[in-house]
């Protein structure tokens, strides 16, 4: 609404309560923070015309006011600046009582600068040990941020990877994950502010693992001491979405009801123990290089397979967990999916999504016991998860010419007359990115993919 | 004692878009009804139709969101109005209200 009003008619949103501080947020980024919008008490998707109508009907008044009067001016734009400047430094009391021990959290949270977790305090000298992590210079900006189009330079990463527990040595890992991010195939906007929940994966590959001491074992994505590299490293993207991109709870961040996994995920792969190539060498690298793969992912669904006995059920098995209606299945017959970046809303197109598999090294085994290579795992999956057209073309909005041929994927749509005809779930194979990690058991840990996915090479410092 | 701790909140793109002028009334103008896609947003906007229409009985409505202009992109929650887009729309309409955060 706020690219109508720049170019020159006067606009006004209707928006649920609920998403009345996302609004807000979004709007502050796009820089009209006064630009008009009425609620109403609940979202319409899924309700009556009836009770839609009535909610229409109690703000049309409002609406006609919006179109009649200037806005009044809500406040200045958090953070907004007209030129480059150096970091604010606050002072701090601090003593030994409790709330002493408190007052540095209770000044970010004032601030809401924080993910609500206590952190460590980002003194100067934390943020000159861990700008030691990195040969980039510290006002070198990495992307823009959204939806607040924060200016991510490698200064404020280390501030937030401070507070959030990282060690320098881990930073470089941060930083690539950021460096996926400003990618536009990564779709970060969309990760940002959707309402959905889903939240940023980071899969560290190469001799980086273990340089920043990121757990490749049994736990590595849950709570624990010899887990603390990951936790650190995760939690420092999440306080950077929020301080660096303004994604805050309940503004930026309109999730429903949120995810746990938005606290921060990293893992690195076990190539050790897998029996098949780590997953940056198949899209290149050397074994000896380092590199971050970032995918925007709700669930994990865990797979627990204790009782197959060759390679087929362990994936039968996998694949019986995978899709469900609704979830997006088949969705590449309407072609490459669009998203838009920076203040002109400039589209991109991406491949997605990309559902990462977390494979224990055991259920790889067995698998290449039986003779398959990755590649052969993943077309077996693409062969064998498929969806029914019927279903998909049931949704409508299949992309056609004016003579009415599907624009994408033509040579399919003789199939569109048969009732049992079937496609694959995903266009591709390796868009079922296994990831072998973790303990060596009968398990893996699905994560749906939902959408963008980068990878990025990690510096060597 | 004291601590010092530097601020984690980034500078932001500095980017401003002063509000448009408004309308001195709605009659005889033509008012746009944008729907991003997520249910229930075409029967809000038509709604908010209904009302204009009947009040202002001079008042034309032209409709965006989805693929109703052929050519041009289909807008949606995942494609949002972009500049191109937005003048366009100013060209062929007044107003807008727009039915976007559900």
């Amino acid at each position: 609404m706020v690219a109508v009003e720049k170019a020159g008619i006067p606009a006004v949103a209707i928006a649920a309560r609920s998403f009345a501080r996302a609004w807000q947020s979004c709007v502050d980024g796009w820089g009209q923070p006064s630009a008009s919008f009425v609620t109403i008490p609940h979202a319409t998707t899924g309700q009556q015309s009836d009770f839609i109508h009535k909610m229409v009907d109690d703000q049309i008044d409002n609406i006609i006011k919006c179109l009649t009067e200037i806005p009044a001016t809500v406040k200045d734009i958090r953070g907004s600046r007209k030129e480059a400047h150096t970091t604010d430094i606050f002072d701090i009391d601090i003593d030994a009582s409790p709330e002493g021990l408190d007052a540095v959290n209770r000044f970010l949270a004032e601030r809401d600068w924080s993910d609500g977790i206590p952190v460590i305090p980002p003194t100067p000298a934390a943020v000159e040990k861990m700008l030691g992590g990195t040969k980039r210079a510290p006002q070198e900006v990495l992307m823009v941020m959204e939806p607040g189009f924060g200016l991510a330079t490698i200064e404020k990463i280390a501030i937030n990877a401070v507070m959030a527990g990282c060690r320098p040595e881990q930073f470089p890992v941060l930083l690539a994950a950021i460096d996926c991010l400003g990618k536009p195939e990564m779709n970060h906007r969309d990760m940002q502010v959707s309402g959905h929940t889903e939240a940023p994966i980071i899969l560290v590959n190469g001799p980086i693992a273990e340089k920043a001491g990121i757990n490749f074992g049994t736990t590595a994505m849950g709570p624990g001491v010899i887990n603390s590299a990951n936790t650190a490293i995760g939690r420092a993207l999440r306080l950077c979405l929020i301080n660096i991109g303004y994604c805050n709870a309940g503004a930026g961040d309109p999730n429903f009801v949120g995810l746990p996994t938005k606290f921060g995920m990293c893992i690195a792969e076990n190539e050790a123990a897998s029996p098949w190539q780590p997953y940056h060498m198949d899209l290149g690298y050397k074994k000896d290089e380092s590199a971050v793969t970032v995918v925007t992912v709700t669930g994990p669904t865990t797979i627990i397979d204790p009782r197959s006995k060759n390679h087929e059920d362990t994936l039968n098995n996998i694949s019986s967990m995978m899709f469900y209606p609704n979830a997006g299945s088949g969705n590449w017959l309407k072609g490459w999916e669009s998203a838009q970046i920076g203040h002109t809303n400039r589209r991109i197109q991406y491949q997605g999504p990309y559902h990462p598999i977390i494979l224990s090294p055991s259920r790889a085994v067995i698998m290449a016991e039986a003779g398959m290579s990755k590649r052969d795992a993943q077309e077996w999956l693409h062969e064998n998860c498929r969806a029914s057209l019927k279903s998909i073309l049931s949704k409508g909005d299949i992309p056609t010419d004016s003579d009415g041929n599907w624009i994408h994927h033509p040579e399919l749509q003789h199939l569109a007359d048969n009732p049992d005809a079937t496609i694959p779930a995903l266009e591709s194979p390796e868009q079922y990115l296994l990831f072998v990690t973790g303990g060596s058991t009968h398990y893996a840990n699905f994560f749906y993919g939902t959408y963008g996915i980068a990878t990025s090479p990690v510096e060597n410092v | 004692m004291k601590l010092q701790i530097m601020s984690p909140a980034a500078d932001r793109v500095d980017y401003k878009v002063p509000p448009a002028p408004r309308l001195s009334g709605l009659e005889g103008k033509t008012i746009g009804l944008y729907n991003n896609m997520t249910g229930g947003a075409d029967i809000a906007v038509d709604r908010v139709a209904e009302h204009i229409v009947k009040r202002f009985p001079g008042v034309k409505i032209e409709r965006y969101g989805g693929d109703r202009r052929p050519g041009r992109p289909a807008l949606s929650r995942g494609t949002h109005i972009d500049d191109i887009e937005a003048k366009i729309i100013a060209s062929e309409v007044d107003a807008m209200v727009g039915a976007t955060a559900h």
